[in-house]
């Protein structure tokens, strides 16, 4: 008998399979995913394509088989994130944030204590955080502990696990804080800030700024925090005090020197910077990942 | 070309009485017409006595289609080469597998074969179908009635006589047939137009769509770069969709194949026999279930579907789904590290989330929910994944090809409203981003409420909507981040449209209702009774 005609809808399934799954693959090899979700997906999402890759052989199978009432609207389900994927579009920056001071993007996540300004600190959960690091590693006794290096500073991170952390002089009482230790240093300043006032400290971040929190003479060089998936971007940094806010663009990208201080908000304590130089820097890409 | 009009259904659906009701008036225009019948049917077919047009008549029985196909289809076709009718009506035999038909007919290729696919082709199947029984009949008959169905253009039921009756028969049979055209019998017209109507290539249309949406998008860029605050919130809409689907589609592969596995693995009388007839114990295995599955909410919608349908009861379901994306390990972990191990928030999150969804589920032991049950009574015999297939395998690795394709066929059904809810939500964010909140010395249930509502539109995954309810800690007081963290992962715009897919309206309305009042209700009491105090 005469081999049945080769079934669309198999075909169209199996391409589409093949073709979100290829594209899962492309955004977890080329670390695009980041853009969207954090590394904790990673797993799942291989996990996706692996789903993916098995689906497409199964609807191989129904290769030559005949059927009637074809469905290809369903494989459009496949079709649309890829197509949206593909569509060009923009990471999202400060300025897709700005202006809301809203329930998810005004203040940062994780640590109760700094960041702009509307956050006053509790610091309950950061103490017990401390407390039960010292319970998991009791000779660490933390950041008091002198370390070997000078050039490094052992810190906790969120989860309490000790962290040391790079770009510290401490003979100099100076900090250039790396782009990768952003958030860690945050943490650092801001639960040590007593140790740390005085110091000069170099931060590069993309310029927050929200008339209704802050003063005239205030900034951010924010970078944006993702705690679950792109739609929980935060931003988070120092508060910035700087007299010549003329020369600092919105939305542009910033490398501020200046002074650690200890500055007021709603009568809780927060670090502040005394700005002495910003220089434009370039944009850096990605986001922050706390809590992966 | 001449179209074959192929009607379809159980022995005594009234099919006959149909194909006479429909050809007389055809006949009288005076059209040539060829009807072939694969039985004998109750009532005696149309009088060949010609009038203005002509009835060419073919009988065939069962025995002679199975054995002797090729011969069969020999003899239509001589009919054909005779006659040329302008239309080929054909009576089905609802005994009879489709795949004869497929056979009989093939589709036209272009070039002659020989076959009757030279002269003809299927125009349209319509399966004809008596309301008052035909759960009972798939339940029973599975196999190829199923097939039928699921193979049909259009099910027209006779013997529905409410129209509740016939909406609920509707969303049963596009369960077997998703999409599929439902008629009432009468009146006849609807179906007479059904059937004439042109097959419509829907997915080109929206193939078409797609295109010139994305031809637009990529004209209108330059235009909209020059104006900030859309090419801003188009960018947030993309990547927000992009972000809220590539933070779900695994956690539903994870649902739909823990469902697929429930579906073809766990029989309805072991569900009967096994799970606990007492009210307590089946919360209790509700609540346990739920602890069990490393799931987030998007997973435990399309298991909670399959329960239901394995005839679990509606309290136990229910309890299992409010339950199930706050007391998993994943969730509880993620809470636990959110809040930086304070251990407090951790087991008061699962308290009452636990206290809510048995609540919950209490609500739903009344009749009106066990309608809901039985409406579902058939689809759990069985569904269009290929249990009447009979060229499934029976062979090796049978039943996990049969998974992998209920999964998939499942994903493709979910799959839609997750599409659908994530983009919603994304527009919201996009349009309506700017909430600005100052929660200072505002009470609690004005937070509260405005927090379970950000919930439900936010539709955060429950594995980690814990960290962003650390995020606003400090603006929103401990009462109104429980009330979020609460009622979030049990429903939410997302869930809302993800069970619009197998639900009717009144019963998800009714259990977001129920879902949005406990858990407000008991997150307030107790905060208001002094729970704050031992969390801060």
């Amino acid at each position: 008998m005469k081999r049945n005609r080769v079934n669309t809808q198999a075909v169209i399934e199996s391409s589409c399979f093949i073709l979100f799954g290829a594209a899962v693959l492309y955004l977890l090899c080329s670390e695009q995913y980041l853009s969207y979700v954090t590394p904790r997906m990673r797993p799942y999402l291989f996990f996706t394509v692996l789903v993916m890759g098995i689906w497409a052989a199964v609807s191989m199978r129904d290769l030559f088989k005949t059927v009637y009432r074809k469905r290809i609207g369903r494989s459009l389900i496949l079709l649309l994130p890829m197509i949206l994927l593909f569509l060009p579009h923009g990471e999202m920056g400060i300025s897709h944030l700005s202006g809301s001071t809203g329930l998810l993007t005004g203040s940062i996540i994780g640590i109760p204590s700094s960041g702009p300004k509307e956050s006053p600190p509790s610091d309950t959960a950061l103490t017990e955080a401390s407390e039960w690091m010292r319970l998991i590693w009791p000779a660490e006794d933390a950041p008091e502990q002198r370390p070997e290096r000078t050039d490094i500073y052992l810190s906790a991170d969120v989860y309490g696990e000790p962290l040391a952390l790079h770009g510290y002089d401490e003979e100099n009482r100076r900090i250039i804080v790396s782009n990768e230790e952003f958030y860690q240093w945050l943490i650092a300043i801001t639960e040590h800030l007593d140790k740390f006032e005085g110091y000069e400290i170099t931060m590069t971040g993309s310029v927050y700024q929200d008339p209704a929190v802050f003063s005239e003479n205030e900034f951010v060089p924010a970078r944006l925090v993702m705690a679950c998936c792109v739609a929980d971007l935060a931003p988070c940094g120092v508060v910035c005090v700087y007299d010549k806010m003329d020369e600092v663009e919105p939305d542009s990208w910033v490398t501020v020197t200046g002074t650690l201080h200890r500055g007021q908000y709603r009568g809780q304590d927060e670090p502040q910077i005394h700005v002495l130089s910003v220089l434009p820097a370039e944009p850096v890409e990605g986001y922050l990942f706390p809590y992966s | 070309m001449a179209p074959v009009y192929v009607i379809s259904g159980f022995l005594d659906a009234g099919k006959t009485s149909l194909i006479n009701m429909l050809l007389r008036r055809r006949i009288s225009e005076g059209r040539a017409l060829l009807l072939i019948q694969f039985e004998h049917g109750v009532e005696e077919p149309i009088d060949n006595t010609p009038r203005d047009g002509f009835l060419t008549l073919l009988r065939f029985s069962i025995k002679e289609v199975q054995r002797e196909t090729r011969e069969v289809a020999g003899k239509i076709y001589s009919v054909l080469i005779h006659h040329e009718p302008e239309e080929i009506w054909v009576e089905w035999n609802g005994v009879l597998s489709f795949s004869y038909l497929w056979e009989l007919f093939p589709s036209p290729s272009g070039e002659v074969t020989g076959t009757l696919g030279d002269f003809c082709r299927i125009e349209k199947i319509l399966y004809l179908g008596n309301g008052k029984t035909l759960e009972q009949l798939v339940a029973q008959t599975g196999g190829i009635q199923l097939e039928q169905l699921s193979n049909s253009d259009i099910v027209v039921m006779s013997n529905t006589d409410s129209a509740s009756f016939f909406r609920r028969l509707k969303r049963n049979v596009r369960t077997w047939n998703p999409g599929v055209k439902v008629l009432p019998l009468k009146p006849l017209r609807d179906v007479e137009r059904a059937l004439s109507r042109p097959r419509r290539n829907r997915s080109l249309t929206l193939l078409a769509g797609i295109g010139l949406c994305v031809a637009l998008s990529l004209m209108f860029r330059p235009v909209l770069e020059g104006w900030q605050g859309a090419s801003n919130q188009l960018d947030i809409l993309i990547n927000v969709f992009l972000g809220i689907l590539l933070q779900a589609v695994p956690f539903l592969l994870i649902g739909v194949l823990l469902s697929s596995i429930i579906q073809i693995f766990v029989s309805r009388q072991l569900i009967e026999r096994w799970f606990p007839k007492h009210l307590a114990g089946g919360m209790l295995f509700a609540i346990l279930a739920g602890f069990c599955l490393p799931v987030c909410d998007c997973a435990s919608i399309p298991v909670f579907r399959s329960l239901v349908r394995k005839g679990v009861p509606m309290t136990a379901a229910v309890s299992f789904v409010a339950a199930a994306p706050i007391i998993n390990p994943v969730a509880i972990l993620s809470t636990w590290y959110a809040f930086n191990g304070d251990l407090s928030v951790v087991l008061c999150r699962v308290g009452l989330g636990t206290l809510c969804a048995v609540l919950i589920g209490m609500t739903f032991s009344g009749k009106a929910s066990r309608r809901e049950e039985t409406s579902f009574g058939a689809p759990a015999v069985c569904c269009a994944c290929g249990w009447y297939d009979a060229s499934s395998p029976g062979r090796r690795f049978g039943k996990l090809f049969l998974l992998l394709r209920h999964a998939k066929l499942e994903f493709f059904e979910v799959g839609k409203y997750l599409i659908l809810g994530a983009f919603v939500s994304a527009l919201f964010q996009a349009l309506y981003g700017d909430v600005s909140w100052d929660g200072e010395k505002s009470g609690l249930l004005i937070p509260l409420v405005l927090m379970m509502g950000m919930a439900f539109a936010l539709s955060l995954c429950s594995s980690s909507d814990a960290v962003v309810a650390r995020s606003v800690s400090n603006q929103f007081p401990m009462g109104a981040l429980m009330g979020f963290l609460v009622f979030g992962p049990m429903m939410d715009v997302k869930n809302l449209i993800l069970l619009s897919g197998s639900f009717s309206k009144p019963f998800i309305l009714r259990l977001a209702l129920t879902m949005f009042l406990v858990c407000g209700t008991v997150v307030y009491l107790a905060f208001r009774l002094g729970l704050e105090r031992i969390l801060s």
